[in-house]
């Protein structure tokens, strides 16, 4: 697996037990797993969260939905065929 | 305050979007530029866009590119109260910095000293050189309240440190380091000083002279300037730097078998350069002494505070960097929280007031990794507003609205 690929099947695994997030938790719960288990989930660290969810959305493993106003939320797009 | 009769002189300043003005916060980065750059960038290009150096073509227009450059050292060197042949031309910051890194004489033991908020291009050259060619490279912690320990660098220093490198002014909060006693004690101990000066040279008045350090890195991309670096170095110490880049333009003979360097700085210029970017160096450094320096620090330090006092106000601020206010000039970094927890991601807080209030600012870790790192936040970082010249108080007012929305629609 490419280091691309592993940073998006690590944070699908994260959003996965999220069920459904916003950035800020979602980055709270990378930054705790990073302590907890670095050895796994080192290849997150310095990883613009952001751009990588916006990366996997545009690739439909996840969906980005926008309030009217407000930050968006994140969720595992599970039913891909 | 500083007239905003002067924002006219930025082009950039006047578009709109939705009806709404631009609202520029992200000049840590890179500055806007004022038309005067503008025009003589574009004179360059339209009139004489020809080489020019040491050697080369002789006809007219290389002639004009010649002396238009050496002008440009000129007036940049006195910018800083340098001499011409103190000044370097590099790409940016970092390569000033990687220049002195690669050339400078480190042998396998030698230790280089940075702070601990160093951008990583006062960072990673060094961690290089410690997996590389064995150097040591040490950290010297801040104090509780995120200021530069100095007696922490007296008991750090030995004679085996030959080199203190850090930061002038932090990108990260405006903190400026106590670099003029940081030079006074490291060179107590024989080391030399390298300042990454890429956050100061743009907004204060800065004196080589009076600082005495050995080396000085900054950007005049930073300071309205086309994108282009700068390297100072004493006299002396330049002549102990080896070649960086070798090339055209970097020696004055060369044989089958070897090749006489000229003296510096066109030793460390190797090839044809950005010489349109040195011409707007020239013009951005006229815009700035025009304005004047002391000026732009005040207004700047005027900002910071208000910005600061005004953002204090909300409790889900929490300010990043010193504790003391009053020790920040020109940039604010800060976070959303409540009950110790992120409330809303520095890069959501970013996109919001882009899409919602046109103010540009700089979400993430900076390129200071390694500092968030060490505290816990390095997934997410921080929201960035950084200031310069043109900034207005009204600018600061309408970002201190942007995130009072924000923690209303998401606390």
């Amino acid at each position: 697996m490419g280091e691309g690929d592993k940073k998006k099947h690590l944070l699908l695994e994260i959003l996965r037990s999220l069920g459904e997030a916003k950035l800020a938790r979602i980055q709270e719960e990378v930054e705790a797993r990073r302590l907890s288990e670095p050895e796994k989930y080192e290849a997150l660290t310095g990883c613009n969260l952001q751009d990588l969810l916006i990366e996997m959305a545009e690739e439909g493993l996840v969906e980005r939905i926008f309030p009217e106003w407000g930050a968006p939320v994140y969720r595992v797009r599970e039913n891909r065929t | 305050m500083l007239p905003e009769k002067l924002r006219e002189d930025f082009p950039a300043l006047k578009r709109l979007r939705n009806g709404k003005p631009v609202i520029y916060l992200d000049s840590a980065c890179m500055s806007l530029k004022p038309r005067q750059v503008i025009e003589a960038v574009r004179e360059y290009y339209e009139l004489y866009p020809a080489c020019g150096g040491r050697g080369r073509s002789q006809h007219w227009f290389a002639r004009e590119v010649k002396e238009a450059t050496e002008r440009a050292r000129e007036e940049v060197a006195r910018f800083i109260n340098a001499t011409p042949e103190e000044i370097v031309w590099t790409k940016n910051t970092t390569e000033a910095i990687n220049l002195v890194a690669r050339s400078f004489r480190l042998e396998r033991g030698d230790v280089v000293l940075t702070s601990d908020r160093e951008h990583n291009s006062n960072l990673v050259p060094w961690l290089e050189l410690e997996r590389t060619r064995g150097i040591r490279h040490e950290v010297v912690p801040a104090r509780e309240d995120e200021t530069f320990d100095v007696e922490r660098l007296k008991e750090m220093l030995s004679p085996k440190v030959k080199l203190v490198s850090v930061v002038h002014v932090s990108n990260l909060d405006g903190y400026a380091l106590p670099v003029e006693e940081i030079v006074e004690v490291a060179h107590d101990y024989g080391a030399r000083v390298l300042l990454d000066a890429a956050q100061s040279v743009p907004h204060r008045s800065v004196d080589v002279s009076r600082l005495e350090a050995d080396f000085l890195a900054f950007s005049v991309h930073k300071m309205l300037g086309p994108s282009l670096g700068v390297l100072y170095g004493r006299e002396e110490a330049l002549r102990e730097l080896s070649p960086f880049i070798a090339g055209g333009d970097t020696v004055s003979d060369s044989y089958y078998e070897r090749a006489i360097f000229l003296p510096p700085p066109h030793r460390f210029e190797a090839g044809l350069q950005d010489y349109a970017a040195q011409i707007g160096a020239a013009a951005a450094v006229r815009y700035l002494t025009r304005v004047g320096m002391r000026r732009i620090e005040e207004h700047e330090r005027r900002l910071t505070q208000y910005l600061s006092k005004k953002l204090s106000a909300i409790e889900e601020v929490r300010f990043v960097g010193v504790r003391d206010a009053r020790l920040r000039s020109g940039i604010v970094s800060f976070r959303l929280e409540r009950h110790g927890r992120s409330l809303v991601a520095p890069s959501d807080v970013a996109e919001l007031l882009d899409r919602h209030y046109n103010i540009m600012l700089r979400s993430g870790d900076h390129c200071l990794h390694a500092w968030f790192n060490a505290r816990g936040i390095g997934a997410s970082g921080s929201v960035r507003a950084s200031l310069y010249l043109y900034n207005t108080r009204e600018e600061c007012d309408l970002l201190v609205e942007g995130i009072e929305r924000i923690v209303e629609v998401e606390g």
